[in-house]
């Protein structure tokens, strides 16, 4: 029995195992459980660092898909589009005349740019003001639409040509390949939305300062990867939530706070291949703004100011009243940029945007208006300024007023971009006790159509027959007839003359006003027919003097009247503009006797006696300019002028090297410059400057001319002809001023106004004669 | 003045729409054509419509044109029909139309053309499309979206309101 022992004692030992197996194993288990327990006991942070490594890993697929999907959307989309797209100056020029550019191969689809209502969803107070703004209404306006649709509507263009248009109007048209006979592009969005959010936020670089859209836009994208690849379309909220870094990455460069983006198309120029003749400039309120004092670019300016881009004026920060995740402080740069358009607000119904848009004219104290003098009984004598000189009116007096516009604080020109379909103009009255008119110019007639002979700021493109091109035909333009404006920083002098009548006794009240209506009236009526409503005509500023009729005695100044200085100051700078230069300079000689160690004031009867020729007393003035003044570059630049004058290489050369090393990026600075190197067959020189020059303005011509020679001097022939070509493209068109004759011969009243010197007179008629009594 | 009041109600009376459809179809087969309507594409009419259609056009003899897009399945459940005409006194014509097609009730459309208006289409008091009627200077023009099919998942009744303004921006779009 002892041999196999007994079962009992076998049972015995397997159940003995199998407690000890379940013993090990309870043990096993809690050895794990204690390791793990220790784990996690001993490392949140990594169990934490393990989620948010899935969901980055998680989210990277996400991207790598996104990407892919897109690689895939928009092959498959540029197959659908390329068959029937009409490549008309091109297969290299998908988007010309326009200067728009897209990364990629091809065309991109529309709906990749994610919606302004997507962007909406975090940015409502940007989504608000941008729908009432001027940007989100940049094709749909019927004041764009007109016009545009006049150049598809063009049997010799058709709506290849609107790509010139809508790069800058409606850029994902031109970049979806939208514009083409029978177009397979789906246009609900894009035109509705225009430059919607992500057609800025997308671009990823600025090609160049030669606007026509000169941008290069990107993929759209909200966000980029942990490696700074852009996440093409869409991502979901919470991924923003979770890293808006990322999103500030992908959405917002530097590039966005400067000038030069906005030059993208807030400058712009019709080229050869949209006219068939050649380049002509369009408007460039990039370079009004150079040329300003608020660029600190420019040594030459009348007065100095702070630096301010075109967003520190048109994007100021304004608190937000909605949901606003791009705040900062609860402010954010306004998406309404402001500025002058009445019009498609009041068209929209926008009351809110209009109402804001009237606010930013009348508030920025950007105008100033002058009744600066008066002659009287055809007396030589001017008395000024006004309110500082005792004077006598007695009826029957013939009186002419001058009145001083200063553009005093626009960084650009009054007015500026398409002057033709913008109606500025400075009204006039003179009124007698009662309030009756004894003289009006500037009324508005009772169709609407501004008194022909009023002092306006607008202009008159004309085409080739000499007619005005009344409805922004832009692409038959061959010359401007006539071309008024405000520059910034400068002064027109408008001339009134009147008759008081027999019967004025009582005191009368002169006002001036300057005026401004968009659009003008014509091209209302041509874009609705003439039954439409009256569009605001808002005052942009004015000024009124009463006056006694017998002895009128100084009176104390109106605070927001300049000080007499720059009164002074101003009407010599409208006098040299009018080439008055004998009257300039003794406008500026009453500055000095006024601020006597004013150098400024010294540099500008120098620059008058430049004009006039008179280089002797000139170099006398910049002469003292210098002495109180040593290192001011603006004086320095025109004793540079005089020297080269007097043949002085040496000094020329040293005056504008440093009027360059203080403003490296003024044109006038650089050209001069460039041509005293060039003089003195400094080849390497004078090809320094122009090279930079051309930098900063691609379109100038002197740079273009000095660059064709300098080029193949050095045996550079491509670029040689190159630059010469873009010389003759761009010089002005000799045959051109015949143009501008015709149309003028036939419009007297424009005539008039087109010579600087004029005035405007109840007394004399169009052609110079007396008006007779009626 | 009762003549002229005569002839222009003539000019917009349905019976007078009846005979323009009549004639439109009389002269389909000559002057129909591949959707080259001026004034929308198909993709554009696809995204209105909700669904893809393929458009025609026809030219009439009396200054007059439509568009019409259709399925592209070829159910005839949705439709959008653009109808444009020249007026000597386009207000007047653009006034009839209303009084015609929105007599019961219209909702004046703010920023489309000079002037514009959208009404229901009702049948048997269902809500089966809606019209935008407005003018751009001397052409009036009226727009038709509609469905057939009962309880339409696509162009549910929100949806044809909103889908109407953005044809008749479009449209007006094109005429300016």
């Amino acid at each position: 029995m002892s041999q196999v022992g007994s079962c009992t004692d076998g049972k015995k030992r397997l159940m003995g195992v199998l407690l000890a197996s379940m013993l090990l194993g309870c043990w096993c288990s809690m050895v794990q459980g204690q390791a793990d327990g220790i784990s996690q006991s001993q490392s949140p942070q990594s169990s934490a660092a393990s989620e948010k490594q899935t969901k980055q890993n998680a989210f990277a697929e996400t991207a790598a898909t996104a990407e892919e999907r897109e690689t895939k959307d928009r092959k498959a989309y540029n197959a659908t589009i390329l068959p029937t797209y009409d490549f008309h100056f091109g297969k290299n020029n998908p988007f010309a005349p326009g200067n728009i550019s897209v990364t990629g191969e091809g065309f991109i689809q529309p709906g990749a740019f994610p919606t302004a209502e997507y962007c909406g969803t975090c940015h409502q107070e940007a989504y608000a003001q941008w729908r009432q703004a001027l940007h989100s209404n940049s094709f749909r306006t019927p004041f764009y639409r007109t016009s545009v649709n006049i150049l598809i509507r063009d049997p010799k263009r058709g709506i290849a040509f609107a790509r010139h248009c809508d790069s800058c109007h409606n850029p994902v048209a031109v970049l979806s390949g939208g514009l083409t006979a029978d177009s397979k592009v789906d246009r609900v969005m894009m035109d509705s939305d225009g430059l919607t959010c992500m057609t800025c936020h997308s671009v990823v670089k600025l090609d160049s300062t030669e606007g026509n859209a000169s941008v290069k836009m990107g993929v759209p994208s909200v966000m980029v990867d942990e490696n700074g690849n852009r996440i093409p379309g869409q991502v979901p909220f919470s991924e923003i939530m979770l890293h808006p870094e990322r999103h500030a990455r992908a959405v917002m460069h530097d590039f966005l706070h400067s000038p030069e983006f906005c030059a993208a198309c807030h400058k712009a120029n019709l080229p050869a291949m949209l006219n068939d003749y050649k380049f002509i400039r369009a408007f460039t309120t990039y370079d009004e703004w150079q040329q300003s004092k608020f660029s600190k670019r420019n040594p030459l300016t009348f007065y100095t100011a702070d630096l301010t881009t075109c967003q520190g004026c048109h994007m100021q920060r304004q608190p937000t009243q909605l949901v606003e995740y791009g705040a900062k402080n609860g402010t954010l740069a306004s998406h309404r940029w402001l500025a002058g358009n009445t019009a498609v607000p009041f068209y929209f119904g926008y009351d809110a945007q209009l109402q804001k848009t009237i606010r930013f004219l009348r508030s920025g104290n950007y105008l100033n208006v002058d009744i600066f003098g008066l002659c009287i009984r055809g007396e030589d004598l001017l008395i000024a300024p006004l309110g500082r000189r005792s004077f006598n009116l007695i009826p029957n007096d013939i009186v002419e007023a001058y009145v001083v516009i200063q553009n005093k604080n626009i960084g650009h020109s009054l007015i500026p971009e398409v002057r033709d379909l913008y109606e500025a103009w400075v009204e006039f009255t003179v009124k007698d006790e009662s309030g009756n008119d004894i003289y009006h110019s500037g009324f508005l007639k009772p169709d609407g159509m501004l008194d022909p002979r009023a002092h306006s700021f607008t202009n008159r493109p004309v085409n080739d027959e000499g007619d005005f091109v009344d409805d922004h035909e832009v692409w038959t333009i061959h010359s401007v007839a006539y071309d008024n404006t405000v520059q910034a920083g400068r002064s027109v002098l408008v001339r009134y003359q009147f008759k008081l009548p027999s019967y004025v006794k009582g005191p009368i009240s002169v006002t001036a006003k300057v005026n401004y209506r968009h659009l003008r009236q014509s091209y209302l009526n041509n874009v609705f027919g003439k039954d439409h409503a009256m569009y605001p005509v808002v005052e942009l500023a004015s000024r009124t003097r009463t006056m006694q009729i017998g002895n009128n005695v100084p009176e104390e100044p109106n605070p927001a009247d300049n000080p007499d200085w720059m009164r002074w100051n101003n009407l010599g700078i409208a006098l040299l503009d009018e080439q008055q230069y004998a009257e300039s300079v003794a406008a500026f000689t009453e500055v000095i006797k006024l601020r006597y160690s004013y150098a400024d004031a010294y540099v500008n009867i120098a620059v008058a006696e430049i004009l006039w020729e008179k280089y002797d007393s000139a170099r006398t003035a910049i002469r003292r300019a210098l002495t109180l003044e040593p290192d001011s570059a603006r004086a320095l630049y025109y004793d540079g002028l005089l020297q080269r004058r007097a043949g002085n290489v040496a000094k020329e050369i040293e005056d504008f090297r440093r009027v360059v090393a203080m403003y490296p990026e003024s044109p006038d600075a650089r050209r001069e410059l460039g041509i005293a190197c060039f003089r003195q067959n400094d080849d390497k020189a004078a090809l320094q400057q122009f090279e930079a020059l051309q930098k900063i303005d691609p379109d100038d011509l002197s740079a273009h001319y000095n660059l064709s020679i300098l080029y193949r001097r050095m045996g550079m022939r491509n670029k040689a002809a190159e630059q010469q070509a873009m010389f003759v493209d761009k010089k002005v068109d000799p045959g051109a001023p015949t143009y501008s004759l015709n149309y003028l011969r036939l419009h007297p009243e424009i005539s008039t106004e087109s010579i600087p010197w004029h005035t405007h007179s109840e007394l004399f008629n169009d052609s110079g004669s007396v008006q007779h009594e009626q | 003045m009762s003549n002229r009041i005569h002839a222009v109600y003539w000019h917009f009376t349905p019976a007078r729409w009846v005979l323009i459809s009549a004639f439109f179809l009389a002269i389909s087969a000559i002057a129909c054509a591949e959707n080259n309507c001026p004034w929308m594409n198909e993709a554009t009419a696809s995204d209105i419509v909700g669904v893809n259609v393929v458009g025609t056009y026809a030219a009439g003899l009396d200054k007059s044109a439509r568009c019409t897009f259709a399925e592209e399945s070829g159910q005839t459940g949705r439709t959008l029909q653009v109808i444009v005409e020249n007026a000597s006194d386009a207000h007047a014509d653009y006034l009839l139309s209303l009084r015609t097609f929105c007599a019961i009730a219209k909702e004046p459309l703010m920023a489309v053309g000079n002037e514009a208006a959208t009404c229901s289409i009702l049948h048997r008091k269902t809500v089966t499309g809606e019209r935008a009627l407005g003018r751009v200077r001397n052409q009036v023009f009226i727009i038709s979206l509609s469905t057939s099919i009962r309880n339409d998942p696509i162009l549910t009744p929100g949806m044809l309101a909103m889908k109407i303004v953005t044809a008749a921006e479009q449209v007006a779009g094109n005429l300016f």
